[in-house]
């Protein structure tokens, strides 16, 4: 501690000069800087970019100017991201953000999100539940693509990717632009 | 896991079975040199851009107290809901090295880093910029700051000296209130809980949106609670500690580069004939001036009372009016310099008891006070991410001391993104309180018959602030996402501590008035150290352990033996009103079938000064959400003694308290 004071007393006398060093213009060309933000927010900006390269079938909307309904199971961060965005439109329509405790029996979600928080039984109820509906559901948990689930984030460094099994969402219906899934890391059987 | 049929036994079952190892994902890096985005500019990127950014995984707060450069802690909101406290103070039980000593049902001793007492001066206290420390005691009465538990964000806990950002009397340390934004508490709370020593508690809180980009809420709270068991008096006292509050919040956002926000407060809290009141109105201005500057304006205005009903010479013991104005500018200064600065004035006006009869009483009744701030803070970059130099200082002229400087110089250094290592040389000072300063008391009463002076407690006009130096060193490491480590070690100096001192008798032989002067008496030496470790055990499990230790020795230039033989200066200078050993381990499970379980463990070590016994307790939670909406939780305190005590007598002849064990249950709804 007394060696760590007596270095900071040291620098403390040189900083003005150290100050005076690096007023702009004279510091050395920087690394340019990383956009970073948090993880909650950067999901919730690919969850709005997932609604532009994703078809609903005609059957998921009663009207033209219906919302794309994302359903936020568990996680109040990205609810309100999300929520946020709300003045935004995909496609022509909406997004209104239902999280959790407001979903009831009669909502259809379009897409439907699984935090980290949620349990796996949880998980798969809810995934048995939407079974072959036209319902985009994303997940963070390492095996939501093997219990049915279409697409997840998945961490590469420090960045966000996703993966896609294209086949459930066939199945589901949707159908999603080759421009994502060009970006994606695909799994499960081939389309 | 299967059903769970019997939730305590599972908790505990769960708890003991808790060393399981958990693997994470590598962490990120820390915070200079990246650009933090926006939510609204993300929302434009494309799909490639997106998987460019990086992403930090913990909160913003977390990431910002790992690389800081001084000892601070955060509670959040969930902590304090997951720990079942029912009080602002309770709750400060949560962050490592803060004494939370019970006086009696309605008043604590809370300080950090030592001299602890029902004003515990050298520890600054603001709720949303709002100062409630206050300058007649230099304290806070904790009794009056009841506020709405389920509308607070987080509690930010310094350690330590933290003037040159937050201002005179952040000696010791600073604990910083902060409530959640409006648009954070959107949609209906309404609790009732009921129990033991928790009588009846309810609270309501609404909160809607006003046009496109205003968000408000109210919220009403009321209580009332058992006052404690005196410890030398074995009689159940059936008062009542009553206290009901409201207030609201609003947050607008103008563009999206300035918002503003309102809100106020208004309460009352009595005991007895105790009345404590009062409210306040606080606005803020936000602006961001580019993306590395930021400017904020606020004004508060407060009131504080408090009143003896029943007591015509004390009806008004102290009615304190205060109105604050600061504005404050961070920006950057080329790209290895981060700024802010600040100016502030505070007017503050108080009126104390007329009565010259009645003790105590204050020379004059009636004072303006003045206080003048400015402060500059500098965070150099020496090497990119690795090695930061953080200079500052803040000049403060109050009308009690004069100009008051206190500099600050700490060294931040980042080897890895693992480890943070700091250390810090910094002065603060204590102004003079209003007491200290004017006071007017009689300690005895005179008695002719038998030759008996008066003695009287003398405050003293020209008493100089108390004097810190602190030296601080600390180590953070953080293994892995889920586990973290945090140490600070300090050694305080101070000089000049308010004492007394026997002044020369007067009225001729033998003496009528003895007077007893307010003086500073005293140097101390404090040291010791913190240690918390947080572990996400497993994705259901968190656990985090603290451990304090505080030495502090007083030498004072002066005894002066109270008619009892105990040394009053003692007790003034509260030197050894802290625990030497502190330590707490609280675990949170989150269970199947919507249950939560918390347990909560402490340890507190003896107070020698006060003679109060070392004590071992448990507060344990259970929480259901039958539906997400609904939450039943019922919670044990204090549970495994009938009763403790937690702190002595105050100078004021208020005799302590002991806590008993109780319970209470609790309903939430959320609509």
């Amino acid at each position: 501690m007394v060696v760590l004071n007596i270095l900071m007393l040291i620098l403390l006398a040189i900083s003005p000069i150290a100050a005076v060093m690096i007023v702009p213009g004279s510091a050395a060309a920087a690394s340019p800087p990383v956009t970073r933000a948090a993880s909650y927010e950067v999901k919730a900006a690919f969850i709005y970019n997932f609604t532009k390269f994703v078809t609903w079938p005609s059957t998921s909307f009663v009207n033209a100017a219906d919302p794309i309904k994302v359903c936020i199971m568990d996680n109040s961060a990205l609810s309100e991201a999300l929520e946020a965005l709300a003045g935004k439109t995909s496609k022509g329509r909406h997004i209104k953000t239902l999280s959790y405790q407001n979903i009831t029996e009669g909502d259809r979600c379009h897409l439907i999100f699984f935090g980290e928080s949620v349990d796996t039984p949880l998980t798969k109820k809810i995934l048995l539940a939407v079974g072959k509906s036209p319902v985009l559901t994303v997940g963070d948990s390492a095996a939501f693509v093997q219990q049915g689930g279409i697409i997840r984030f998945i961490t590469s460094g420090n960045k966000l990717a996703f993966e896609i099994n294209p086949a459930t969402a066939r199945r589901s219906g949707l159908e999603i632009s080759s421009k994502m899934l060009s970006l994606a890391k695909i799994v499960g059987e081939l389309p | 896991m299967t059903v769970i049929r019997k939730p305590l036994l599972s908790c505990l079952t769960v708890a003991v079975a808790a060393l399981l190892p958990f693997i994470a994902p590598h962490r990120t890096a820390h915070a200079e040199a990246y650009i933090d985005t926006s939510l609204t500019a993300l929302a434009d990127f494309s799909l490639e851009d997106l998987m460019q950014v990086e992403v930090y995984s913990a909160s913003k707060q977390v990431e910002t107290v790992f690389t800081a450069a001084s000892a601070i802690y955060v509670i959040t909101g969930e902590d304090i809901h997951k720990s079942g406290v029912t009080s602002l103070p309770e709750a400060l039980r949560l962050a490592p090295g803060v004494q939370v000593s019970k006086i009696d049902g309605n008043k604590w001793a809370i300080s950090i880093r030592g001299f602890a007492g029902r004003f515990a001066n050298k520890l600054l206290v603001l709720q949303d910029g709002r100062t409630i420390y206050n300058p007649l005691f230099s304290g806070v009465y904790w009794n009056a700051q009841e506020i709405m538990l389920e509308d607070i964000e987080q509690i930010e806990v310094i350690r330590g000296p933290a003037a040159t950002l937050w201002g005179v009397n952040a000696v010791n340390g600073v604990i910083n209130i902060i409530t959640k934004h409006a648009k954070d508490t959107q949609g209906g709370v309404i609790t009732a809980s009921g129990g033991t020593s928790e009588r009846g508690a309810s609270g309501v809180r609404y909160g809607g949106k006003i046009g496109d980009a205003g968000y408000l809420r109210v919220y009403g709270k009321y209580f009332y609670r058992d006052v404690q068991v005196p410890v030398d008096s074995p009689a159940v006292t059936d008062a009542l500690w009553n206290d009901w509050r409201g207030g609201f919040r609003s947050d607008w956002a103008l563009s999206s580069k300035n918002s503003i926000t309102f809100q106020g407060d208004l309460y009352e809290s009595r005991v007895a004939n105790a009345l404590y009141g009062g409210g306040n109105l606080l606005g803020r201005w936000n602006s961001t001036l580019s993306e590395t500057s930021t400017l904020s304006l606020q004004l508060y205005y407060d009131r504080t009372s408090v009143k003896q009903k029943d007591h015509p010479e004390l009806r008004d013991y102290e009615i304190r009016d205060t109105a604050d104005v600061e504005l404050q500018q961070t920006f950057a200064l080329g790209n290895r310099q981060h700024l802010v600065w600040g100016t502030g004035f505070r007017l503050t006006s108080d009126q104390m008891n007329r009565d010259v009869a009645v003790s105590p009483t204050y020379i004059p009744t009636s004072r303006t006070d003045s206080l003048f701030t400015l402060f500059l803070h500098d965070k150099i970059t020496l090497l990119p991410e690795t090695l930061h130099l953080i200079v500052g200082s803040r000049a403060e002229h109050n009308d009690m001391t004069g100009w008051e400087i206190q500099p600050t110089a700490r060294l931040l250094w980042t080897p890895h993104e693992k480890h943070t290592l700091w250390s810090a040389v910094s002065r603060a000072v204590r102004t003079p309180s209003r007491a200290e300063t004017t006071i007017s008391a009689r300690v005895t009463d005179p008695d002719p018959a038998i030759g008996q002076p008066e003695v009287r407690l003398v405050g003293n006009s020209t008493l100089p602030s108390e004097k810190m130096i602190a030296y601080e060193a600390g180590y953070r490491y953080q293994p892995m996402p889920a586990l973290s480590f945090d140490l600070a070690l300090f050694y305080n100096d101070y000089s000049s501590l308010v004492g007394v001192v026997q002044g020369n008798p007067s009225g001729g032989s033998p003496p009528t008035l003895v007077p007893i002067n307010v003086a500073s008496t005293a140097t101390a030496v404090g040291k010791g150290g913190e240690l918390s470790v947080n572990w996400k055990a497993l994705t259901w499990m968190d656990l985090a352990l603290a451990y304090s230790y505080l030495d502090i020795s007083v030498s004072s230039s002066s005894t002066l033996m109270s008619s009892d033989g105990s040394d009053f200066n003692r007790i003034v200078l509260s030197g050894d009103t802290s625990p030497r050993h502190q330590m707490s381990f609280i675990s949170f499970l989150t269970l199947p079938h919507n249950m939560k379980c918390t347990f909560w463990l402490r340890y507190v070590d003896t107070l020698p000064a006060l003679g109060v016994p070392d004590y071992v307790t448990l507060d344990t939670r259970i929480a259901w959400k039958p539906v997400p909406n609904l939450e039943l939780s019922l919670v044990g305190q204090n549970l495994l003694a009938p009763k403790h005590q937690e702190f002595g007598a105050d100078m004021f002849g208020n005799s302590a308290g002991q806590t008993e064990r109780s319970m209470y249950g609790k309903v939430a709804w959320l609509f």
